[in-house]
């Protein structure tokens, strides 16, 4: 598991992970803690780039599950980017498609933002 | 046909068993990918609960995991059981996975995706010391769940 985080203009996180999302995977404890971080901060506009992972499970679900509460309070969503189908299966198992935004790309999460809170981009990213 | 393995010590080896495990369900079911997909998860489910709840992370406890097939895909009864042993402190009950969750809750979420992707499902305790996790799941696909699966659903 790969993962990289942009802040973009202190409200906004791009997350991008590759490989397994998975409990098992050594960086996965760190990447929980670091979203906690975040989320202490008062982040709640999160991208999360998910095409390139292969595989989800329950404690990634569950990441995914934290963002989308914040987001929710916030009167927002988590959005999320995913086309592997058996990623996306696990989101529909879990129910949890249902309170994620499903978006195409980076660009339309920024559009997303604009839209349904106060975050406008200073500059064009 | 069955398969046995043993599994214990640090979480690459559990990495690398479910890889190899991956690839067997993939043959198990014809390749159809997204089956074997699911139960591959169902079994992750099933060994993170074992290690979360009943071993508290002491990953050098045994899990043993055996699958077994019988029937066949021309016979459309081709169907796969799955036994995993561990030896924990055995649970006071059996344990039937929740048909209903919260959308925003965490605990038992994983219980309940195995209990919707699987066909059975339970956690019972053996004597005093240890417990099976049982799953089965029909691998012979109607035609209707085959066009989901063609469409995607």
């Amino acid at each position: 598991m790969k993962v990289k985080i942009s802040i973009i203009e202190d409200v906004l996180a791009i997350i991008k992970i590759d490989g397994e999302f998975s409990i098992f995977d050594d960086e996965f404890d760190l990447f929980a803690k670091e979203i906690a971080a975040y989320t202490k901060m008062g982040i709640y506009r999160f991208i999360i780039d998910l095409s390139n992972v292969t595989y989800v499970d329950s404690s990634g679900i569950g990441i995914i599950i934290r963002l989308a509460t914040g987001a929710m309070k916030k009167d927002t969503r988590a959005c999320v980017i995913c086309d592997q189908p058996n990623v996306l299966k696990v989101f529909q198992v879990s129910n949890v498609d249902k309170i994620i935004k499903f978006i195409d790309s980076v660009e339309d999460g920024f559009k997303f933002f604009e839209k349904t809170t106060d975050f406008h981009r200073k500059v064009d990213l | 046909m069955i398969f046995n393995f043993t599994i214990s010590g640090k979480e690459n080896r559990i990495v690398e068993f479910e890889k190899e495990l991956l690839e067997i369900l993939k043959r198990l079911v014809d390749n159809h990918d997204m089956i074997a997909h699911e139960i591959h998860f169902c079994i992750h489910e099933a060994i993170l609960n074992i290690i979360q709840h009943t071993y508290k992370w002491n990953l050098n406890l045994p899990i043993e995991i055996k699958l077994n097939v019988t029937g066949s895909m021309e016979k459309q009864n081709k169907v796969l059981e799955i036994r995993i042993k561990d030896n924990g402190p055995a649970i006071d009950k059996e344990l039937i996975p929740p048909t209903k969750i919260d959308k925003f809750q965490m605990r038992k979420r994983g219980l309940y995706m195995i209990g919707k992707i699987m066909d059975e499902f339970h956690v019972e305790p053996i004597a005093k010391n240890g417990n099976i996790t049982y799953m089965k799941k029909h691998l012979t696909m109607k035609t209707d769940e085959m066009l989901d699966l063609a469409n995607g659903k």
